[in-house]
């Protein structure tokens, strides 16, 4: 969920240095364009959370690479610049590249899990999935809480899956798989 | 378009029929009445194409149907849903023929429009209440990237700028070039 800000320059990873981020406010850059995200409502978030648990769960022991939250940024490109946060999102070793103490990503990560939350516009979702593409991520899910559907995207094309149908890791999570049903159980509870 | 909720008593198709406040646009979403704001300018331009291409082929192939703009639909009873999409295609031999009143069917092509403002949730939940009452194939446009997501009960399929549209089994032979439509859309969007 992002708004854009008005404003007549474009903005850089560095700009981001100089933000008041003490309220909680994160910041995301599209092609040098910032846009605030305001916290999440409770059904996206929560599925968030669970999105970020099954694929750490998944990962575990594997040393595959490393699955993040809802604050990890990822800088998809330079002049302009565009640095985003996925809602969960996984990177593999070979694509985060060694490990530093600070700094965001440095490229797309191979999975990203964005949640539809009530004032998200469906141009801005179209957008950063041509983003993710764009700039090399292998998977994207896109999690809709009130149709309890999952858009599953990759370079080869795009598939609708609802509860009936299962949720697979193509070839970023091999052998990963998961009932869309059991990730939606946790709004009944 | 933005929609705004309007009360919780649950109206009905004949209801909605009754209604004839001018200059307003209701659907209904399981009994629920929701205003619609007009649609601006690229959003109507971009539908009325789409019908107007749709058009062309009927016409030039004799095909028993008719292409429209933002006829209700009643997709769904107890509660009722009546959806107006902006822009469909409908056969006799699916729908019926023509009549003055409201098209008691899903339409077997539906086409949206997304306009700026419009939440993905609320475009999602249209995609689901056409496919759920029968609809075949849905185009759902994004003006701004200048795509379309192609929905099926089996399929989702991005077309991208440079792609094409076809009528899949619903209008067999039919294709729509997206960079037609689009040109003539960035043209007008020029200053003389």
């Amino acid at each position: 969920m992002a708004f854009p800000i008005e404003q007549a320059k474009l903005y850089t990873i560095e700009d981001l240095d100089d933000l008041p981020d003490d309220d909680g406010t994160k910041y995301q850059i599209y092609d040098g364009e910032l846009t605030i995200m305001p916290p999440s409502q409770r059904n996206a978030t929560e599925l968030g959370a669970e999105m970020l648990y099954i694929i750490k769960d998944f990962i575990r022991g594997k040393n595959l690479g490393y699955a993040a939250g809802a604050d990890g940024g990822y800088i998809l490109s330079r002049k302009p610049d565009t640095i985003v946060s996925p809602d969960a999102s996984f990177i593999s070793k070979e694509r985060a590249g060694e490990r530093k103490p600070t700094g965001y990503y440095p490229v797309a990560p191979d999975l990203a899990v964005e949640v539809i939350c009530p004032t998200d516009r469906a141009a801005d979702i179209r957008r950063k999935i041509d983003l993710y593409l764009q700039h090399g991520t292998r998977l994207i899910w896109v999690v809709y809480p009130n149709t309890r559907t999952i858009e599953v995207h990759t370079s080869d094309g795009s598939r609708n899956l609802t509860v009936a149908d299962t949720l697979e890791g193509g070839e970023v999570l091999v052998d990963f798989s998961v009932v869309v049903r059991d990730i939606f159980t946790l709004l009944d509870e | 378009m933005t929609a705004f909720p309007i009360q919780t008593k649950l109206y009905t198709v004949d209801d909605l029929i009754n209604m004839s406040v001018e200059g307003k646009r209701y659907e209904l979403i399981e009994g629920e009445l929701v205003e619609h704001m007009p649609p601006g300018d690229e959003h109507g331009t971009i539908a009325s194409l789409i019908a107007k291409f749709i058009w062309d082929f009927v016409l030039l192939n004799g095909i028993d149907g008719r292409a429209g703009v933002e006829s209700s639909h009643v997709l769904a009873l107890n509660p009722d849903t009546v959806r107006a999409p902006d822009a469909y295609y409908d056969s006799i031999a699916h729908t019926g023929p023509l009549t003055e009143s409201v098209i008691r069917a899903a339409p077997e092509l539906a086409v949206e429009v997304v306009s700026p403002s419009e939440a993905a949730d609320d475009v999602e939940g249209k995609i689901r209440d056409y496919l759920r009452a029968g609809t075949r194939i849905v185009w759902v446009v994004y003006p701004k990237t200048q795509t379309v997501h192609v929905r099926t009960t089996t399929m989702a399929t991005i077309i991208e700028a440079a792609g094409v549209l076809d009528g899949g089994d619903v209008l067999p032979g039919f294709s729509l070039s997206l960079s037609d439509l689009f040109t003539i859309v960035d043209r007008l969007k020029k200053r003389p």
